[in-house]
């Protein structure tokens, strides 16, 4: 049996969700709130039928027969109702009786989070976010915008693996000083060029992957920046009331990817030190890692989807930030449309003016 | 509803653009019609009548298709001034004073069209054997100093003949052949301005439009996560690697060559181009 919370109010016996504006766990039945840090404790004195997490991941795995790669199986602690559900999920909601489900079995020993940056937006605002998106997007197909709003808003967790780094980076330059000299109908132009090296020590701090391959890495990398100041150490009930993904990449695969962006951001960072010349060139970098650590973090990310003549569209809102990103369809008609026209009405007035300068 | 708005201010503008351009088109078109001055002025009586009307039509033909006088002026006997200077100065100010001493001299009364009074000038001059070519405005481009010389050399054998209806005639059919030549090119000029304003134009603000709908791509970098407090430079080193020096002969002999056009300013201030000869 893996081992599930269903986090209920002490008051009263209802469901605990967090919520994003209070920063708190709050009843769904009484409006009791409790801080999701020190609820751990109160709830685990309180409600001694909690199962224990030891032992959790064991068991778990002997119960479903594909886990990791297929999908687990769960009894929801609230309505006793079968429920299956992805292997790699970590959070949800009973399909039968809607009670807040934390996996705790997902987040727990190895797979235990350091760090959870906690939700400041809410649904609400990511369906707003996505509405303003629709706005002054002139070739986007109109139809898309007024039919096709939104089919699903999921708030989810996303595991992530955040890297940091002490280098020591090393950054060449190519400089050139050109002057002319004329005597009489000789002209003289001599070409100075120079090298620079500068080498220095640079700290990256929480370099982001994603360590889940439910999400699309182009879509995860373009929410960022998190603010991991305001990161929290992991509590499982910061999960009511979303869905979480437990990772499934782990840190040595996702790894090559963050040292690939590290190595990309060498290049210019001395640049501001190399100066009295008239054209300076970066001319190659290289960046040594003296120093590296690996956290593993849950972030919060609003996914929202719509499908439009079958095909989907999936957007993506950062849950601290309130950054929507997602790719929209191009209205052809539209595009070819204004294209001409625009091409026209410039051409006439090019061509007339030409033909003006061209007479006169 | 915005979109449609759009639309409406778009036509809007394209109307006002074109009823702009065909306004200054009217505007210059009827500066250009108020020459009234004779074309053909021989006073050295060089022509017979019939020669001498035939060829002012021939004149007034060509002046009218290029928008630029073309004007033919014989004398007997050159004054004081230079063949150059007569030719500009009767270009200038006109027929009705020749004599730049006579006050009153006004430039209105000279010749030319459009606002940088266009227009070519061949004054043929009996004692001595002297002829000049003055261009004036957008003619000094047109007649380059190379096509003078192909002009004198298609004239010259008639004038040193006496065949004057001849050169005369000639003369009007090489600026004809030469107004041709240089307005030939006029619509492909036109053709790929409006190529290329309807490409930049049309193509610009619909790439923008493009660019909104897409938001997602990937992370090229982790500069947001530069700890800019954490960077500190622990070595630094610059080196002269060397030099190269590049040495260039510039031609010191300045003329305008086959393209241009050399140019002068008469007494009124009015640049001309042109070139004398004498047969």
């Amino acid at each position: 049996m893996a081992s599930l919370l269903d986090y209920k109010c002490p008051n009263c016996g209802g469901n605990l969700v967090f919520d994003a504006v209070a920063g708190a766990l709050v009843c769904d039945n009484c409006g009791s709130r409790y801080d999701p840090g020190q609820f751990q404790a109160v709830y685990q004195a309180g409600r001694p039928q909690a199962q224990a997490p030891a032992g959790a991941d064991s068991a778990s795995r002997a119960e479903g027969s594909t886990w990791p790669t297929g999908f687990g199986q769960y009894t929801c602690p609230s309505c006793g109702a079968a429920v299956v559900a992805e292997a790699t999920a970590a959070a949800g909601s009973c399909p039968y009786c809607r009670s807040p489900v934390v996996m705790t079995a997902q987040v727990a020993g190895e797979l235990a989070p350091d760090l959870v940056v906690p939700f400041k937006t809410t649904r609400d605002q990511a369906v707003e976010a996505l509405r303003k998106l629709y706005l002054n997007k002139r070739l986007l197909p109109k139809v898309f915008a007024a039919q096709n709003f939104v089919d699903e808003v999921k708030g989810v967790y996303v595991p992530f693996w955040l890297f940091d780094f002490d280098t020591e980076i090393h950054e060449r330059y190519i400089m050139r000083d050109v002057s002319r000299r004329r005597h009489g109908s000789t002209e003289h132009i001599t070409t100075r060029e120079y090298a620079a090296e500068r080498a220095g020590r640079a700290r990256f701090m929480g370099i982001p992957v994603d360590g889940s391959t439910n999400m699309p890495d182009p879509i995860m990398e373009s929410v960022e920046p998190f603010d991991l100041s305001q990161s929290v150490l992991f509590r499982p009930s910061y999960l009511s009331g979303f869905l979480a993904e437990r990772y499934d990449v782990d840190s040595n695969q996702a790894h090559a990817r963050a040292h690939d962006r590290l190595t990309k951001s060498a290049g210019t960072l001395f640049r501001d030190t190399v100066t009295g010349h008239q054209t300076i060139k970066p001319a190659g970098s290289s960046v040594t890692v003296t120093k590296m650590a690996v956290h593993y973090a849950l972030l919060p990310v609003w996914m929202l989807t719509t499908i439009w003549r079958d095909q989907r569209f999936t957007f993506a809102m950062n849950g601290q930030t309130g950054r929507l990103i997602g790719d929209l369809p191009l209205d052809r008609q539209a595009y070819w449309r204004w294209l001409g026209l625009l091409f026209s009405v410039s051409a006439v007035v090019a061509g007339g003016l030409a033909a003006l300068a061209v007479a006169l | 509803m915005s979109g449609r708005g759009a639309w409406r201010r778009l036509v809007a503008a394209a109307a006002l653009g074109l009823a702009a351009t065909a306004g200054v088109w009217g505007s210059a078109s009827a500066a250009l019609a108020d020459a009234a001055r004779p074309l053909l002025q021989d006073t050295a009586g060089l022509l017979t009548a019939d020669q001498a009307s035939t060829l002012e039509a021939e004149l007034e033909r060509v002046s009218a298709e290029y928008r630029a006088d073309v004007v033919i002026v014989t004398i007997r006997a050159l004054d004081a001034r230079t063949v150059e200077a007569y030719a500009d100065d009767y270009f200038d100010y006109g027929p009705s004073l020749e004599d730049p001493a006579l006050p009153g001299r006004d430039v209105n009364d000279g010749y030319g069209r459009g606002a940088d009074r266009s227009g070519v000038l061949l004054l043929v001059s009996v004692n001595p054997r002297q002829a000049h070519i003055t261009t004036t405005g957008q003619a000094i481009d047109i007649f380059t100093d190379a096509r003078q010389d192909e002009i004198w050399d298609a004239i010259i054998p008639s004038l040193t003949n006496d065949r004057w209806d001849s050169a005369l005639r000639r003369f009007v059919s090489e600026v004809d052949q030469t107004y041709r030549g240089a307005t030939r090119f006029r619509w492909e000029i036109v053709a790929l301005a409006a190529l290329a304003g309807g490409l930049l134009g049309g193509l610009t603000p619909v790439t923008i439009w493009r660019r909104q709908l897409k938001s997602v791509k990937p992370a090229a970098h982790a500069r947001p996560y530069l700890q800019t407090a954490s960077l500190v430079l622990t070595s630094s080193n610059d080196t002269f690697v060397g030099q190269s020096t590049r040495v260039i002969h510039h031609n010191e002999s300045s003329g305008s060559g086959g393209g241009g056009s050399s140019t002068h300013s008469g007494s009124s201030g009015i640049s001309h181009g042109g070139s004398s000869r004498s047969f």
